[in-house]
């Protein structure tokens, strides 16, 4: 009887914290990469799939194991996010009066060379302002794509230490 | 200076046409033939509308929806069914010019060219046999009409481009990508006194001329400057560089500003251009 309660009393808890998780993941939504546009929806299923491969892996296996994976996936969530901070720092640039972000490149176009000179690559705001803030016409395609795709990388590597080492330390538990 | 007479003349008889033809009762598309005639002439400097394609990054294409709007009034109507046929007559001759210019062939283009402007033509017929939608940004075309008109230009894009690929497969893909920059804002431009003609250009696009040697406000020497429709809704964002003409030679220079937004249901920033 006072098993059954306990049970159900800790299934509340767990809902209770799965709804106080929704504002951390809110949260985590503003703080994603510019891009690719559709990044959301990318997240989403790399947090179902580090879930799953993490809750399949660890479920049984005992608890050493289990703080193998946690210690890895906290690593990982260190190094991801430190990285991903240092790009967003280094080539995201939120534009005034909108909620929009432009990833700056790291090699100037032959015309951006020609206005802004030594000043290249590290241009400021108002050249992006000058410019329609399309930052194509600022830094070279080959230098934004390796921009967009570093803060794309290390914001997964982010994501899926992150959820890795929460389904580590969840999985195994018995309730 | 005979460019520009031959400018101002081409607007006058666009205005003029459309102008008779909205007072007379029949809805003929002889007004719309006429600002046409008058447009294509108006058209003859458009230049092929080649940019970087957003799918296909670093892959050319030619952009169907061009980014600078020419003002066809000096004089003209600013709203209802003058206005309309202006502008699509603006509009498909600076397609037909642009892509011409381009190197396509009227094989490619001419046909789903003259089906669009049809379909427009039988919407315009429509919305005057039923105006409406008082006391908004646009008193006469309703957002049914622009989505009709989205789709309209779309379904021609894929047609041209399906018949390019057929026909001149070497050249670039012809697409409706749109986007004139990052976070356009609805703007409306206005003259002080009206009537003037404004031409803008980037801040960026003029320190490029101004590095090149070039004089920035020679819009011949500096081919990035576009002239812009007065009292419409542009697009813009970031920084430009302005100059303005209004009749009897008065000219004025200067910079503006349009904060980026991504909401496009508010009111259009109003930017005034005013004689000094």
């Amino acid at each position: 009887m006072i098993g059954d309660y306990l049970k159900n009393l800790l299934k509340v808890l767990g809902f209770a914290a799965a709804f106080a998780a929704l504002p951390l993941i809110a949260a985590f939504a503003d703080l994603q990469p510019p891009w690719p546009p559709a990044i959301g929806y990318v997240s989403a299923g790399l947090v179902m799939l580090a879930g799953l491969i993490v809750w399949e892996w660890t479920r049984r296996s005992k608890v050493r194991s289990r703080r193998t994976w946690i210690i890895a996936a906290a690593v990982l969530t260190v190094i991801g996010l430190g990285s991903y901070l240092t790009l967003y720092s280094l080539f995201v640039e939120p534009a005034p009066g909108a909620h929009m972000r432009v990833v700056r490149g790291f090699v100037c176009t032959a015309d951006a060379v020609k206005v802004y000179g030594d000043a290249c690559p590290d241009l400021p705001r108002e050249a992006l302002a000058g410019a329609e803030w399309e930052a194509v016409k600022l830094w070279t395609r080959g230098s934004l794509t390796l921009a967009r795709m570093g803060l794309a990388g290390a914001w997964m590597v982010f994501m899926t230490g992150w959820i890795a080492a929460l389904g580590a330390v969840i999985a195994g538990r018995k309730v | 200076m005979a460019g520009q007479s031959r400018l101002i003349a081409g607007c006058v008889a666009i205005a003029l046409a459309a102008t008779t033809a909205a007072s007379a009762p029949s809805a003929d598309p002889a007004d719309y033939r006429a600002a046409r005639t008058a447009a294509r002439a108006l058209s003859r400097t458009t230049q092929a509308n080649f940019t970087d394609s957003e799918a296909h990054p670093g892959r050319k294409v030619f952009d169907l929806e061009f980014c600078t709007e020419r003002d066809p009034e000096v004089g003209g109507a600013t709203e209802g069914r003058t206005m309309a046929l202006e502008d699509l007559a603006l509009k498909v001759s600076e397609m037909e010019a642009g892509l011409t210019r381009g190197g396509y062939s009227a094989a490619v283009f001419a046909g789903p060219l003259r089906l669009y402007e049809q379909q427009a033509l039988a919407r315009i017929a429509a919305r005057t046999a039923h105006p409406r939608r008082r006391g908004s940004d646009d008193p006469w075309a309703t957002d049914a009409d622009d989505a009709a008109q989205e789709a309209s230009l779309a379904s021609m894009g894929r047609a041209v481009e399906a018949a390019r690929a057929r026909l001149q497969p070497r050249l670039p893909p012809v697409v409706v990508q749109g986007g004139c920059g990052a976070g356009e804002t609805a703007v409306l431009l206005r003259a002080s006194p009206a009537r003037a003609t404004v031409w803008l250009i980037t801040q960026f696009s003029f320190d490029v001329c101004k590095a090149k040697g070039l004089d920035p406000w020679d819009r011949g020497a500096c081919g990035r400057w576009g002239e812009v429709a007065l009292d419409r809704k542009t697009y813009l964002s970031g920084s430009y560089v302005y100059q303005a003409q209004w009749a009897g030679g008065v000219k004025t220079r200067g910079q503006t500003s349009v904060t980026p937004s991504l909401d496009d249901t508010g009111p259009a920033q109003v930017v005034w251009i005013r004689q000094r």
